[in-house]
């Protein structure tokens, strides 16, 4: 009979990795996402002053 | 600017009931494995994050073809945002196979051929991205985004080969044969794992779905950005 | 078949014309090699115990270095002299330009390769000079040179192509350059036929495998 590992710790570590990258992922998506719709924002806007001007 | 779609706020909603279902499935009605202890519960979402970055690559793959046949910015799209999620869920599949194999194995990293491979595969990846990044003209960048797409999936299985054929002409290293899962760190499942393995690749599949899906949305966003830029910049010019 | 023939004989036939004149490739990637080859010998202390393990390591190493050097020369030659252009301006087949600039970079692959294993024989005098080695190398130069052109003519077209090329090639070249080492040192230690197979059967799969895909897309990376 081999005795158990106590490896908890690792078990942790390995967690907070999974869910550290995922979170950190979906994170930059939304960042970029708001990011990206403030520019969209913008540039639209200039392109109607262009239009009118 | 297109409001987000209701079926993927339910998605959203979904995804995460599942993520958290899961997550519980795995502390709390996994058994603890005998030997190795609370760290082989890491094996359910290792395998499944594995599972989901090769899914990514393959529609990278699917997609440069698909590009190349019909020159359709979609499929750019599709493509760029199978490469990222594959990069990120494979970076999961690494760390925490890393994790496992140091109280196992009694090393960080072992020149296994799934482990060297799946590293290789992240570092082509990382050179998809580069490219990408060096090339301005948007129709350019798709064709050889798509081209690269290819040629590293197309290497993938040959590279494991390669590694695989070298393993066993040459001396191993580690151990009795300690870096062959299944020779030591390896286990028959008992029911409730298989339960919860199978659970774990279920909410995964749907996780990389909801995640892939909202990809492509930003994708379109910043297609469409990119256009208003190059309109603005032509007419100022 | 005859024009696609006589395209590829022309970018040949440009290449070596062009060579034999500056001659500054060659030289380029030949210097190159064998200070690569004196940096090992440093910084590995290649003494004879360790020199067989170690000998095709350097080898494949020393080539898939001096190879990326070529291989950048040669594509970014066609696209700063405007070549490309005028070639794509001519209404041949696309691919025959694959096949033609893949060829003259694997002569030149292939002369580097034959000044620098005479060289490397003598100062370590070790035996280089087997039809089984020059067999790993002739397959091993034509793997390379089928990824690596196709790869190197996108490198080019981007903004940061000194530094793209090593990283688009290698992650793709390492099935090759593992199965050619192995392969390789098979031969210089005498190990039995039947356990060098394997290598060999994995480069020639890699060979067709690259050469058939770059025959696929190579259309669209020179697309304009």
């Amino acid at each position: 009979m081999e005795e158990t590992l106590n490896t908890m710790s690792y078990l942790i570590a390995g967690y907070a990795v999974i869910f550290g990258v995922t979170l950190g992922y979906i994170v930059s998506l939304i960042v970029r996402t708001h990011n990206l719709r403030q520019d969209e924002g913008l540039l639209l806007s200039l392109d109607q002053g262009e239009d009118e001007g | 600017m297109d409001a987000k779609p209701k079926l993927l706020s339910v998605l959203d909603v979904v995804t995460g009931v599942l993520m958290a279902a899961a997550t519980l499935a795995v502390f709390f009605y996994a058994p603890t494995e005998r030997v190795m202890g609370a760290v082989q519960k890491v094996f359910y979402f290792h395998v499944a994050a594995g599972w989901v970055g090769m899914l990514g690559f393959l529609a990278a793959l699917a997609a440069g073809v698909a590009y190349l046949r019909t020159h359709d910015a979609k499929w750019d799209i599709i493509g760029l945002a199978g490469v990222e999620i594959g990069m990120a869920f494979m970076l999961i599949n690494i760390v925490t196979g890393s994790i496992w194999a140091r109280p196992i194995w009694g090393a960080w990293w072992t020149w296994d051929p799934r482990l060297t491979t799946a590293t290789i595969m992240e570092l082509a990846y990382a050179a998809y991205l580069m490219l990408r990044q060096g090339i301005e003209e948007p129709d350019r960048r798709a064709r050889f985004g798509a081209v690269y797409a290819i040629v590293a999936f197309i290497s993938v299985p040959m590279t494991f080969l390669s590694i695989r054929i070298f393993r066993t002409i040459h001396p191993v290293v580690i151990g009795n044969g300690g870096d062959v899962p299944g020779a030591e760190g390896g286990f028959s499942m008992t029911p409730k794992m298989t339960q919860v393995f199978m659970f774990s690749l279920i909410t995964w599949s749907v996780l990389f779905v909801d995640i892939f899906w909202h990809r492509i949305r930003l994708g379109k966003l910043a297609n469409r950005v990119e256009q208003l830029k190059l309109k603005l910049g032509g007419r100022t010019a | 078949m005859k024009p696609f023939l006589r395209t590829m004989g022309a970018i040949v036939w440009k290449d070596l014309a062009a060579e034999w004149r500056s001659r500054e490739m060659i030289s380029g990637m030949l210097v190159f090699a064998l200070l690569v080859v004196f940096i090992f010998n440093f910084a590995l202390e290649l003494s004879p115990a360790t020199r067989s393990s170690v000998t095709a390591g350097v080898l494949w190493v020393t080539f898939a270095f001096a190879g990326t050097l070529g291989l950048n020369r040669s594509m970014a030659a066609e696209k700063d002299r405007g070549c490309l252009d005028g070639l794509l301006l001519a209404p041949v087949d696309r691919t025959a330009l694959y096949f033609g600039k893949m060829l003259s970079n694997l002569v030149f692959m292939l002369a580097v390769a034959v000044i620098v294993m005479p060289v490397y024989s003598v100062l370590y005098t070790v035996n280089l000079m087997q039809p089984g080695l020059w067999a790993v190398v002739a397959l091993g130069s034509l793997g390379y040179v089928s990824v690596g052109t196709l790869l190197a003519s996108m490198a080019v077209q981007a903004r940061t192509r000194d530094i793209l090329l090593p990283i688009l090639l290698f992650p793709v070249l390492i099935p090759l350059l593992v199965a050619a080492v192995k392969a390789s040192s098979g031969f210089l230690q005498a190990i039995p036929m039947e356990e060098i197979w394997p290598w060999l059967n994995l480069m020639i799969v890699y060979d067709v495998v690259f050469i058939s895909t770059a025959f696929m897309v190579f259309e669209a990376v020179v697309e304009e």
